[in-house]
């Protein structure tokens, strides 16, 4: 009884080891390194979930902003070649490139020709009239107009381009 | 949670995009117009001609309408002769293109001879509405005179212009 009298302190000590299961910060030294050691694990390793100023969480602030950014985009988008000219002040003329495809294209042409062939037209021949090549094929065109040269003089004058043979 | 969450906001992002693009009209009408801005109408008339007559034997006059790069053939089916005349304007300036044709020709002397072929093609500059000759069997005579006493010729007048609906 003694004993235990004479050393209560360190007996207490002990069995708050023993329930906590962790040691005690004995000395101030031993404090301190273990307080930065926590700091530093926290810094590493930051939070799985914080909380923004306004109470919002981050996955439900992403759940937000990520749909709100797929939203412009597809305005963007929809709005081109305009869209981007807008947001980038852009004033030029701009060529405008209507994408049709080669499909509706043919379709388009055959509702202008009327519904006729677009790619050939078949022309019958008189029969009885029979041909021979006279020269090589060529492509004619009138010269263009030069002031130059007298009216009655230039009349009739036609360029005569050669054709080349196709391979 | 967090997966629920997450799934949810993937959903209405992947519906916000095409919300997004449907949100703008579509302007159809306006892109037709576009097109039929840059359409072309090529206007061509054949033609058989003889020296020893002042108007041509045969004609004909078709129109098709067109756009830059995409082509117009004629096949003329004769007797003895089959010409295919492939016409493909394609814009280059303002009021300016290039038109290339190409000609393919087969012609037989004999009635059971073997017919001789040739396939020919050029590019050159053209203005709109003006009008180049294509004569697929040649010529001796310059200026034109594209027709030899006794013997017919064939001509091709083409020109492009812009296609007004």
């Amino acid at each position: 009884m003694s004993t235990r009298r004479n050393q209560p302190p360190a007996t207490l000590q002990e069995m708050i080891d023993t329930l906590s299961e962790r040691p005690i910060d004995r000395t101030v030294d031993e404090s301190s390194v273990r307080v930065w050691q926590r700091i530093n694990t926290n810094i590493a390793q930051p939070r799985r979930s914080i909380r923004l100023r306004g109470g919002l969480r981050p996955s439900l602030a992403l759940s937000l902003l990520v749909p709100a950014a797929m939203f412009i985009v597809g305005l963007l988008i929809g709005s081109q070649p305009r869209g981007f000219d807008l947001a980038f002040g852009r004033d030029r003329a701009v060529n405008v490139h209507v994408s049709v495809d080669a499909e509706h294209t043919d379709e388009l042409l055959s509702w202008l020709n009327g519904q006729d062939q677009v790619g050939q037209v078949n022309v019958s021949l008189p029969d009885q009239a029979e041909f021979r090549f006279q020269g090589e094929p060529v492509l004619l065109r009138s010269l263009p107009h030069r002031p130059e040269i007298p009216a009655d003089e230039s009349q009739g004058t036609m360029e005569i381009i050669p054709m080349e043979d196709a391979p | 949670m967090r997966l629920r969450r997450f799934g949810r906001a993937l959903t209405l992002a992947l519906v916000s995009l095409p919300v997004g693009l449907a949100a703008q009209p579509l302007d159809i009408e306006e892109d037709l117009q576009e097109f039929l801005a840059g359409a072309l109408s090529v206007n061509i008339s054949a033609r058989v001609v003889d020296a020893g007559q002042d108007q041509p034997v045969w004609n004909m006059e078709v129109s098709r309408v067109t756009v830059s790069g995409r082509s117009v053939t004629v096949r003329l089916d004769g007797s003895n002769i089959v010409v295919i005349a492939e016409f493909t304007p394609y814009w280059d300036d303002n009021d300016q293109l290039v038109l290339v044709a190409q000609g393919q020709t087969w012609l037989s002397d004999k009635p059971q001879g073997e017919p001789s072929y040739r396939t020919t093609f050029t590019s050159l500059p053209i203005r709109l509405g003006e009008s180049v000759l294509f004569l697929p069997l040649g010529t001796t005579e310059v200026p034109l005179d594209t027709a030899r006493l006794g013997r017919l010729n064939i001509e091709l007048e083409v020109n492009v212009e812009r296609f007004h609906s």
